[in-house]
């Protein structure tokens, strides 16, 4: 496998490299077949994503909705997002949740992996999914947070042209909109925006992710309990932006504080990951902020 | 209330109250509609009285109106206590199955069959309901509306075809749908059945109503209505009627026997009945877009559900899978033994290969086609959108929301793709579309803000980029100002991009110059400062 960084890393849970002689140990097929039998009963896709040794536009396509940076595809298992999966999205605070909803788009902005002006995002090998998005949201929280604007999604590379905006009167209606997208062929991925989940849409979501191979996010209340059923969750906080190039009193491209609270298949200590990403508007990928800056004196001066 | 004792509705009426409509009992008491009530009750103490509700009868009529859509497709309300349904061709389904065996041999007698079947089997079904009708059925409209009023003796009555006149010349002039001063008027000059009228020179008949103007109604006028309506009756002359609702393109129909109660046997009929309307579709190559299921109830109310498609749509499962979403919370009543499907908006649409269709982006039209009907039947096509470009540079009015329903993904491509040079800039993801005032304290008058108040919170200002100054239409100064237009829609904006000690991120904009531009709306005259002080708006979050 390929990875924008450079080096070929093995996915987490594919089968190792076979081995060079013929003399494997009897313990090593035992072995494969037990991880096999593993993944099949957690219904972990990405078993059958075949060997490390793949070229990137043979990649199936899953493989290649990453954050774009190492470092962060680094924490998950395969280093990619799980495209069959249901992933939640926490803000830190109540004050983080357009912080959570932009982190929301900018993932949906890297699985559609190109942006309106037809380059092709330069860590996506080509366009991974021609579909929807269909971001579901009860009508208060358009009025709340402001409604999609389409010259500010061109921004973060996600074309307003293949936007499917659901508004919502009931969590009921957005479980049951959310559901109906995943299941159809239309849409790369699904974004609702939903207080809390209880167990069992949490888990009808995740099934009809699996199946149909659809993506689906649920951008959650800061202090509601955890979603189940999800293969990953996050924590996103806004963060003092990056430096601007050339100006130093103007606000950078935007940093978030991303944590990446669980994550099915990594270990559970591993699994708690944090750490400040920068979102590149000109690259469209997220990367590992290069250290802050010491903006002390700038707050001075504004003070 | 026992129906043998005399009740009567009244109303109130030129003279005081009036008697407007009576029960057979009291008709047989000799209780006259439009006679004042207080003479009634002197010569008939016993007379029970409620007053008339005409908003709620003619409701009630307009939903008979609605459920008589069993009989024909066209029918709306007649009058004030009628309806009428166009039956033309529909006969022959009210035979009983053995005899539309001979339907070829002998059409026209079938036909006649076939109405006085369906005749009997309406009036049956108003008896059941309580309600007493008369029905007639004739060539015209008028005819028809004459005989069921002066002509029914038994509970219906037929005029054969083509002998209209005939059928018509014993009734009275006051059949023929005019008003009561034109009858008086007719009688007086001895013309007092319709028959009467057939023979009468036009020309004379004019001359001589000339000279009876009153001051209110022209004489010539009153004939002239006279023989409009008699000409009417007699199908002399057109008279179009607009139906209660659009007439099908194509209509499928499922009648039974023993009316349907459970959800599932009403699911199965609607499978049947989608794959008979998909049938007449494939046979036509056309598909609709918009399909209309009535359920009749068998206690005379009917149900009625519609959903729309994107596309010209001809698919079975997708019809009836919207449909069945619809009827799920449906309550049957006392059971449904009549139910249609009707097809709407159809367009021609080609027999297309399924399976070894290659062209993926087709394959996801079709599909995203799906999604939308689906969201948007259930949700409403209000809440289910797309994003569209406007060419203005005004920011909330670069963009709108538009139902997504129908609309065509190389289209909204296509737009976006032409306006993407106006896409320079920093613009945020979330637009507050109307701009919330904030209040702002800057360094300098003109400068950037270094404290903002929104949402009743403080946020202190660390950095800031702008302005970016963006000046109204030159043309808003000369149209009315839009009562939904945001405040300060008419002013310079100078946009700045702010962050907060949090990292979180800001658009503002202040409206107005200082000094030199003042919004009509803020109020207050030259001396107020507060006036000449510009506003500052919240206008979006940024990423």
């Amino acid at each position: 496998m390929r990875l924008p960084g450079g080096g070929a890393v093995a996915p987490f849970f594919a089968p190792p490299p076979a081995p060079h002689s013929q003399q494997a140990r009897p313990q090593q097929a035992r072995l494969e077949q037990l991880r096999a039998l593993l993944a099949t009963l957690e219904r972990r896709p990405g078993f059958d994503r075949g060997p490390a040794s793949v070229p990137a536009a043979e990649l199936p396509e899953e493989a290649c909705w990453t954050l774009g940076h190492p470092d962060v595809d680094g924490w998950l298992p395969g280093r990619h997002l799980d495209a069959a999966s249901l992933g939640e999205i926490k803000p830190e605070t109540y004050r983080d949740l357009p912080a959570a909803l932009t982190f929301a788009l900018l993932l949906a902005s890297r699985r559609l992996g190109m942006d309106r002006t037809g380059n092709v995002a330069p860590t996506v090998p080509r366009p991974v999914s021609p579909g929807l998005v269909v971001w579901c949201w009860p009508a208060r929280l358009a009025r709340e947070c402001g409604g999609l604007y389409g010259p500010g999604l061109v921004r973060l590379g996600l074309d307003p042209a293949r936007v499917l905006l659901v508004e919502t009167a009931t969590p009921a209606e957005t479980l049951w909109a959310m559901e109906e997208s995943i299941a159809s062929a239309a849409a790369s991925i699904v974004i609702g925006n939903l207080d809390t989940v209880a167990l069992t849409p949490a888990r009808r979501l995740a099934l009809a992710a699996a199946a149909h191979r659809t993506p689906a996010l649920v951008v959650t209340a800061a202090r509601s309990p955890a979603m189940a059923a999800t293969f990953a969750r996050w924590r996103i906080a806004a963060a003092p932006s990056a430096q601007h190039p050339l100006d130093p009193a103007a606000p950078g491209d935007p940093r978030f504080t991303l944590t990446l609270e669980r994550c099915r298949g990594t270990a559970m200590g591993a699994a708690l990951q944090s750490s400040v990403v920068e979102w590149s508007h000109d690259a469209h990928r997220f990367r590992v902020a290069a250290g802050m800056a010491d903006r002390t004196s700038e707050t001075a001066s504004w003070a | 209330m026992p129906a043998d004792r005399p009740l009567a509705l009244v109303a109130h009426g030129a003279h005081g109250l009036e008697i407007a409509a009576a029960n057979e009992a009291a008709r047989a008491l000799r209780v006259q509609t439009g006679a004042g009530l207080a003479d009634t009750r002197a010569a008939l103490p016993a007379l029970i009285t409620l007053p008339a509700e005409r908003d709620r009868d003619r409701d009630d009529l307009l939903r008979l109106a609605r459920w008589c859509g069993r009989y024909g497709p066209a029918r709306h309300v007649d009058a004030e206590d009628g309806l009428w349904i166009d039956i033309t061709g529909v006969g022959h389904l009210f035979l009983p199955k053995l005899a539309t065996g001979s339907a070829a041999a002998m059409p026209h007698e079938n036909d006649e069959a076939g109405e006085r079947a369906l005749l009997a089997d309406l009036t049956a079904r108003f008896s059941r309901l309580g309600l007493t009708a008369r029905a007639a059925c004739a060539d015209t409209l008028g005819a028809a509306h004459a005989l069921a009023r002066f002509a029914a003796e038994g509970s219906f009555v037929i005029a054969p075809r083509g002998e209209a006149s005939s059928v018509l010349a014993p009734l009275p002039v006051a059949a023929l749908r005019i008003d009561i001063d034109a009858v008086r008027l007719l009688e007086r000059l001895g013309l007092r059945r319709i028959g009467q009228l057939y023979g009468l020179p036009r020309a004379a008949l004019e001359r001589r109503f000339r000279a009876l103007n009153r001051k209110d109604k022209p004489g010539a006028e009153t004939i002239a209505t006279v023989l409009l309506r008699l000409d009417q009756a007699l199908g002399h002359y057109g008279e179009p009627r607009a139906p209660l609702v659009q007439i099908p393109d194509f209509t499928a129909r499922l009648s039974f026997s023993d009316p349907l109660l459970i959800a599932a046997s009403v699911e199965a009929a609607l499978e049947r009945l989608c794959s008979d309307l998909v049938g007449m579709l494939v046979e036509a190559g056309a598909g609709g877009r918009r399909f209309c299921l009535s359920l009749y109830r068998s206690d005379g109310t009917l149900g009625e559900v519609a959903v729309g498609t994107s596309t010209p749509c001809r698919d079975e499962a997708h019809i009836g899978r919207l449909l069945r979403e619809k009827i799920a919370h449906f309550d049957a009543g006392f059971g449904i033994d009549l139910m249609t499907l009707e097809a709407h908006e159809v367009a021609p649409l080609d027999a297309r290969q399924q399976g070894l269709d290659a062209d993926a982006t087709g394959e996801h039209a079709r599909a995203a086609a799906r999604l939308v009907d689906r969201l948007s039947g259930r949700l409403g096509t209000r809440c289910v959108m797309r994003l569209l470009p406007r060419a203005s540079h005004i920011p909330e009015a670069a963009q709108k929301h538009a139902p997504a329903l129908g609309m065509d993904q190389a289209k909204i491509s296509a737009a976006f793709e032409a306006s993407l040079p106006t896409f320079d800039g920093r613009r945020p993801p979330f637009l507050l579309d109307p701009p919330e005032p904030i209040e702002v304290l800057a360094a300098i008058p003109e400068g950037a803000p270094a404290l903002i108040v929104w949402r009743r919170v403080r946020r202190r200002i660390v950095r800031a980029e702008g302005p970016e100054r963006i000046a109204p239409a030159w043309w808003a100064a000369y149209v009315p100002r839009a009562p939904e237009a945001c405040a300060g829609a008419r002013l310079t904006r100078d946009y700045y991009f702010i962050e907060e000690a949090s990292g979180a991120r800001y658009w503002v904009f202040r409206a107005g110059l200082y000094d030199k531009e003042r919004d009509g709306e803020c109020g207050g005259d030259d001396d107020d400062p507060q006036a000449r002080t510009p506003r500052w708006f919240m206008h979006g979050l940024m990423p």
